[in-house]
C-alpha cells in the first residue's frame, strides 16, 4: 500500500507565559491510501492537535509532516492553504457553513479554489449532493433552511469537491442526533470504500467503527493501534474487537 | 435606572470601538456645529463693537476736496443727523507694496488718513499708543491678521517708480474698511506732513480728497435718509457726485464686513447637519448590527423579565452617553480650537475677534446633537427588542433567511473575489443602500468644495464676474478722463474705452421709493462682467437695468416703467433689464451715459476701463500706455481685483480642505466600520476559508471588494449628480446675498479627483482594516467551539 501522509517525531506545545503544556511528544504515524483511519483518545488527550497539524492547518513545534510527497512544516500560510486546498478536504464538527450563500455556492466557493471551470464544479458539487441525498429543490436554499444532517451532509460534500488526497473529519457527528449520525457514517463509509482516504477523529464508538484502522492517543503519543478491516454492517465481532481494545486503553 | 445604566455601560464595553467611531463623528460635528453656530451669531458682536469703539460713520462719503464746501449747511438741515465731520484724506489710486522687502504680488488701492487730524467719529481704534511720526504708518488690522505684517517691520508704498518708506507703528480697526471685500482700499494713517510730500510728488497717483462722515440720531431709517442726503448733496453740492466719489451707509457695509466669513460659516452650518446626519445612520447601523450579534442575550434579557421599553431604554442610555461624551468633547476641541479659529476669522473680517467662549451656542449643539442620536436609538432599538423571546433565543433573525442568492456562483463571470464580494454587498442592500447615499452626499459635497474653489478661488474671471466689478484690462481713475479717454482709444493695441460714472438715484414705482447707485456707461453692452439674468443692458437713454435685488423690492418686471429722480429731474425709463451684483449688498442700477444726460443734463466720469486688442497682455498694455501717458496711472485691473478678492478665495479654499478633510474622515469611518463589523460577525468564516485554503490575500481581496462597489458608486453617483445638485444648493446659499442665478461648473477632473479621493481612501482604509484577518487563525477558531 502507498503511504501518503508521515508524521514524524512529532511535538507541539502551547505556551501560556512561563507555562507550557506539551500536547503532542515525539508522535510517529503514517498513513497509507485507501485507509480510514479513526484517532481515538480522551479530552484533552490532543486527538484534534494532532488532526490539524497532519492537515497543515496547524503548524507543530518540532517534528515533520510529509504529505503527498511534500515537506509540508517549513511552509508559510499562504503556501499552507495552497497545499489544502490541493490535497486536503475538511469537514468539522459544526458544519460551518456561510448563512449568506445557497447550499451549491457553499460547495462551489471552495471547488473554485482548485478549479476555475465554474460548469464542471457546478455539475460535480450537484453529482455529490444527490449522492447524499440532498436533493435538487435543496441546491439554491441557504443552510438555515435545512435540516442539521443535511447541513453536514453539504459540509462534507464542500470537503470532497477537490477531490481531496484526504478527507480529514473532526467529530463529524458530535452535533447530530442518532439517525442523522448513521447516515453521515454511511456517506463516509461509502466515500471510502470508493477510495477515499479518511482520518477521523472521534471519541464515539459507533463512529469508530467505521474505520479500518483505529489509533488511540494518550498524554500526546498513540499508545495502541487496532486493525479492523474493511467495515461491513452487522459485523458484531468488529464492535466487540473495538470495544476489548478501548478497555485495554483504558477509554 | 441603574439597570438601564448597567446594561448599556456593559454594551458599550462590548463595542469600545464602535462607540469609539461613533463618539468621534460626534465630537466632529458638535465641533463644526458650534464652531459655525457660535461664529455666526458673533460675527456682528465683533462688528458692533469696533463701530462703537471707533463711533464709526453712519454716512460715510469720499469726495473731491472743493466739492465739499458746504457739505456743514447741508448736513445741519438733516434732522436725522447727530454729528457731521470733514477730514482731509490721499487717495492712492494703484501702489504695490513692499513689507521687509518684499513685495506684492498685487497692487492695490490705498487711502491715507491724517492722524494727526481730530477727529470724533470714525477715530482711531488701536492697540498701539502714542504719536506718529514721519516715518511710521498705522496700518489696517487686515493686514496684520490676513497679510501677517508685524508691528515694527518695514513697509514701503511703491508709486510711479519711487518707494515711500514707512516703519508699521501698528494696525488700526476701522468697521467701514475691515477687509477688501467691503471697500477695495486699505485705508492707512499717516502724518500730515508725510502724506502732503508724497502726494506732491505723485501728483497722478496721489489726489487730495475729502472724507465726509456723519452719526444719525438713533432709529434713522437708513434708506430714507439715503434718499434725503442724495437729494440734498444733488441739489445743493452737484460736483460732490460728479467727481469721482465713493460713498456708502453703515447698515449696508456691516454686512459686507462679514459676507465672505458668513458664507463660508453657513456653508460650514450645512455641513456639519449633513455629519450629524451620517452619525445618525452609522447609530442605526451600530444598534441593528449590535442587536443581530447579541439577539440571544437579549432573548435571555427578555425571558428573565425585562420589559421591552427597559431594553429599549437601554440603547437610548448607551446613545446618551456616547452624544453627551461626543459633545462634551466636541465643544472642549472648539475651546482648544479657538485660537485658531479667532486668528482664522480675524483674518477673513479684518477685525480682532475677541468672543470667548459661547455658552449659548453650546447649549443649542447639545440640544441639537444628544435628542436627535437618542431618538434614532429608540427607533432603531425598537425592531429587534420586539422579536418574540423564543426567536430571540434562536438566534431570531439569522433563523429566518429568505434573501434572494444574488449572483450564483454557478452563472456568474466574474473573478471569485470580486463574486463574493458582490454577494455581500447585495445580501445587505438596505445597509448599502445608506452607505451609497452617504458616500453620494459626501461625493457631491466634495464636487461642491471644489466647485466653490474652481468658480471663486480659481476662475477669479468668474468671481468678478458675480460680483459685477468691472476694471477693464487696464482702469484709470480720476477726473477729466474723458477727452484722455478718446486719446486711449485711438492706441492700436487698444480694443476700446468704456467710460464709467456713478451717483445716487432715487427709484419710484407703484408707490413704493428706494435709493440706489447708479452706474452710467457708454457701451453698456460690451461690459465683461455683467450678469443679465431676464432682459438686455440698456442701449437708449430711456432705458435702465436694475439688480434683481431693487426689482425684488419694487416688485418691476421687465417692460415696466420706472420713475427716476436724479439731481435735476424726475423721468420716466424703461426697465430693460435685470442683472445681479454681490457689491453693494446687491443693490444697483445700470444706465448710459445718454441716459445719465438725459436725466441730470450732464455726464460724469470717474473711471476709464480700457480693453486690450487679442494678443496684447494686460501687463504689456499697461506699461505702454503708463510711457505713453506717464501724466496719469493705468493699473492693471486682474492685479487690483486680486487683493480685493483674497478673503473669499481665502474662504473657499478653506472651505475646500475642510470638505476634503471631513470626507476622507467619514469616509474612512464607514468603510472601517463596515469592514470591522464584517469581519467580526465573519470570523468563523474566515477562519473556515482559511481551512479549506483561501489564502489571506485572496480573503482580503474579498473583504476590500465586499465595500468598494458601493463606495465607487456612491462616489460616482455623488460626481455625476453634482451638476444637478450642487449648484442650486449653492445658489440658495448664494441667493442671500444678491446671486440668483447661478450655474456652479465642476471641471470633469474636479470629478474625477473626487472619486480617486473617495475611492482611494476607501480602498487604503478597507485593506488597512481588512490586514486583520491575517490575525485570523482557523485551529483558534475551531478550538473556540
Amino acid at each position: 500500500m502507498e503511504t501518503i501522509l508521515t508524521a514524524k517525531d512529532l511535538c507541539k506545545t502551547f505556551s501560556q507565559g512561563k507555562l507550557q503544556q506539551h500536547v503532542l511528544k515525539n508522535l510517529n504515524l503514517e498513513i497509507e491510501k485507501g485507509d480510514f483511519v479513526v484517532i481515538m483518545g480522551s479530552s484533552g488527550s490532543g486527538k484534534s492537535t494532532l488532526l490539524y497539524a497532519l492537515s497543515g492547518m496547524d503548524k507543530p513545534t518540532l517534528g515533520s509532516v510529509k504529505c503527498m510527497g511534500e515537506e509540508i512544516t517549513g511552509y508559510g500560510n499562504d503556501k499552507l492553504a495552497v497545499f489544502r486546498r490541493n490535497h486536503c478536504g475538511f469537514v468539522f464538527q459544526q458544519n460551518y457553513l456561510n448563512d449568506t450563500m445557497s447550499v451549491l455556492d457553499n460547495i462551489m466557493v471552495s471547488g473554485l479554489l482548485a478549479d476555475k471551470n465554474r460548469k464542471r464544479i457546478a455539475e460535480r458539487a450537484k453529482e455529490l449532493l444527490s449522492k447524499v441525498d440532498i436533493g435538487k429543490e435543496a441546491w439554491n436554499k441557504f443552510p438555515t433552511q435545512l435540516s442539521g444532517g443535511e447541513q453536514q451532509r453539504v459540509a462534507v460534500v464542500r470537503g470532497i469537491i477537490n477531490s481531496p488526497a484526504l478527507l480529514f473529519a473532526d467529530e463529524p457527528t458530535g452535533a447530530l442526533n442518532s439517525r442523522n449520525t448513521g447516515h453521515i457514517l454511511d456517506v463516509l463509509t461509502e466515500l471510502n470504500k470508493e477510495g477515499q482516504t479518511i482520518v477521523m477523529v472521534t471519541h464515539d464508538m459507533r463512529c469508530a467503527r467505521r474505520g479500518n484502522k483505529v489509533k488511540y492517543l494518550s498524554d500526546g503519543v498513540i499508545t495502541g493501534e487496532l486493525f479492523l478491516g474493511d467495515y461491513e454492517s452487522g459485523d458484531k465481532k468488529r464492535h466487540e474487537e473495538l470495544r476489548l481494545f478501548l478497555q485495554e486503553m483504558g477509554w | 435606572m441603574y439597570s438601564l445604566y448597567f446594561i448599556a455601560k456593559n454594551n458599550l464595553k462590548k463595542k469600545k470601538s464602535d462607540a469609539f467611531v461613533l463618539t468621534g463623528l460626534i465630537t466632529l460635528s458638535a465641533l463644526l456645529l458650534y464652531i459655525s453656530i457660535s461664529t455666526l451669531s458673533n460675527m456682528g458682536k465683533v462688528v458692533e463693537k469696533a463701530y462703537e469703539l471707533t463711533n464709526t460713520a453712519d454716512w460715510y462719503m469720499l469726495t473731491s476736496e472743493t466739492a465739499t464746501d458746504n457739505m456743514e449747511e447741508i448736513f445741519d438741515d438733516q434732522g436725522d443727523v447727530e454729528s457731521f465731520e470733514k477730514t482731509s484724506a490721499y487717495y492712492v489710486v494703484k501702489s504695490g507694496y513692499i513689507v521687509n522687502g518684499e513685495r506684492s504680488e498685487n497692487d492695490y488701492t490705498f487711502l491715507l488718513a491724517l492722524a494727526d487730524e481730530e477727529r470724533n467719529i470714525s477715530r482711531i481704534y488701536s492697540e498701539y499708543e502714542g504719536e506718529l511720526f514721519d516715518d511710521e504708518i498705522l496700518l489696517p488690522y487686515y493686514m496684520k491678521s490676513a497679510l501677517k505684517v508685524e508691528a515694527g517691520d518695514r513697509f514701503s508704498f511703491e508709486i510711479g517708480g519711487h518707494t515711500y518708506d514707512f516703519k508699521v507703528k501698528g494696525f488700526h480697526e476701522d468697521p467701514l474698511f475691515a477687509n477688501p471685500m467691503n471697500v477695495s482700499v486699505y485705508r492707512c494713517y499717516v502724518t500730515d506732513k508725510r502724506a502732503k510730500e508724497m502726494a506732491a510728488e505723485e501728483k497722478s497717483s496721489i489726489l487730495p480728497y475729502m472724507e465726509c462722515k456723519a452719526k444719525l440720531k438713533e432709529g434713522t431709517e437708513s434708506n430714507r435718509f439715503l434718499m434725503e442726503i442724495s437729494d440734498a448733496i444733488n441739489e445743493k453740492s452737484p460736483e460732490a457726485t460728479q467727481t469721482f466719489n465713493f460713498s456708502f451707509i453703515w447698515s449696508s457695509m456691516r454686512y459686507g464686513d462679514t459676507m465672505s466669513a458668513s458664507i463660508g460659516m453657513g456653508i460650514m452650518l450645512v455641513f456639519a447637519v449633513l455629519l450629524i446626519g451620517i452619525a445618525l445612520i452609522i447609530t442605526r447601523f451600530n444598534i441593528g448590527n449590535f442587536c443581530e450579534m447579541n439577539i440571544k442575550n437579549i432573548g435571555i434579557l427578555r425571558a428573565s423579565g425585562y420589559k421591552e421599553s427597559q431594553l429599549t431604554g437601554s440603547f437610548v442610555m448607551e446613545m446618551f452617553l456616547v452624544s453627551l461624551t461626543g459633545s462634551i468633547v466636541g465643544l472642549c476641541a472648539s475651546v482648544l480650537t479657538g485660537g485658531f479659529l479667532g486668528r482664522l476669522m480675524s483674518s477673513i473680517i479684518g477685525l480682532s475677534w475677541n468672543q470667548g467662549f459661547d455658552p449659548k451656542s453650546a447649549a443649542v449643539v447639545m440640544a441639537v446633537c444628544i435628542p436627535v442620536t437618542m431618538a434614532v436609538a429608540w427607533h432603531s432599538s425598537r425592531k429587534c427588542v420586539k422579536l418574540p423571546i423564543v426567536s430571540a433565543l434562536r438566534s431570531g433573525m439569522a433563523d429566518h433567511n429568505f434573501h434572494k442568492n444574488y449572483f450564483p456562483l454557478e452563472k456568474s463571470r466574474q473573478p471569485l473575489a470580486m463574486n463574493l464580494g458582490l454577494k455581500s454587498v447585495f445580501y445587505a442592500k438596505a445597509k448599502n443602500l445608506g452607505i451609497l447615499l452617504i458616500v453620494m452626499l459626501l461625493g457631491v459635497v466634495c464636487c461642491i468644495g471644489f466647485g466653490i474653489y474652481q468658480d471663486f478661488a480659481v476662475d477669479t474671471d468668474n468671481l468678478l464676474k458675480h460680483v459685477g466689478m468691472e476694471l477693464g484690462d487696464v482702469f484709470y481713475l480720476g477726473e477729466d478722463l474723458k477727452e484722455f479717454g478718446q486719446e486711449v482709444e485711438k492706441c492700436p493695441e487698444v480694443d476700446k474705452v468704456l467710460y464709467e460714472g456713478s451717483g445716487d438715484i432715487k427709484l419710484l414705482y407703484g408707490g413704493k421709493e428706494t435709493a440706489v447707485t447708479c452706474d452710467f456707461w457708454n457701451r453698456p453692452e460690451f461690459l465683461k462682467n455683467e450678469t443679465i439674468i431676464q432682459g438686455r443692458a440698456p442701449e437708449f437713454d430711456n432705458e435702465i437695468m436694475l439688480s434683481v435685488v431693487i426689482c425684488e423690492e419694487l416688485g418691476i418686471e421687465v417692460g415696466d416703467i420706472v420713475y427716476v429722480k436724479g439731481m435735476e429731474k424726475e423721468m420716466d425709463y424703461i426697465l430693460c433689464g435685470i442683472d445681479q451684483k454681490i457689491n453693494n449688498m446687491g443693490r444697483k442700477a445700470l444706465m448710459t451715459t445718454a441716459g445719465e444726460e438725459r436725466l441730470n443734463g450732464g455726464s460724469t466720469c470717474g473711471q476709464l476701463c480700457v480693453y486690450a486688442k487679442e494678443g496684447v497682455s494686460d501687463k504689456e498694455l499697461a506699461k505702454l500706455l503708463n510711457d505713453k501717458y506717464p501724466q496719469r496711472e493705468a493699473v492693471e485691473g486682474k492685479k487690483m481685483s486680486g487683493e480685493s478678492l483674497k478673503p473669499v478665495i481665502l474662504v473657499m479654499k478653506l472651505l475646500c480642505i475642510i470638505f476634503m478633510a471631513v470626507t476622507a474622515f467619514v469616509v474612512s469611518l464607514v468603510v472601517f466600520l463596515l469592514l470591522k463589523t464584517k469581519i467580526v460577525r465573519e470570523k468563523k468564516n474566515y477562519g473556515v476559508y482559511k481551512a479549506l485554503g483561501f489564502t489571506t490575500g485572496q480573503l482580503l481581496m474579498q473583504t476590500v471588494l465586499s465595500s468598494l462597489p458601493v463606495i465607487v458608486s456612491g462616489a460616482l453617483l455623488g460626481s455625476l449628480l453634482c451638476d444637478l445638485v450642487a449648484g442650486p444648493l449653492a445658489g440658495i446659499c448664494l441667493k442671500s446675498i444678491g446671486i440668483y442665478q447661478y450655474q456652479m461648473h465642476v471641471d470633469g477632473i474636479y470629478k474625477i479627483i473626487t472619486l480617486v479621493f473617495i475611492t482611494g481612501t476607501a480602498f487604503l482604509v478597507a485593506v488597512l482594516t481588512g490586514a486583520r484577518i491575517r490575525k485570523i487563525q482557523p485551529v483558534k477558531l475551531l478550538a473556540e467551539e
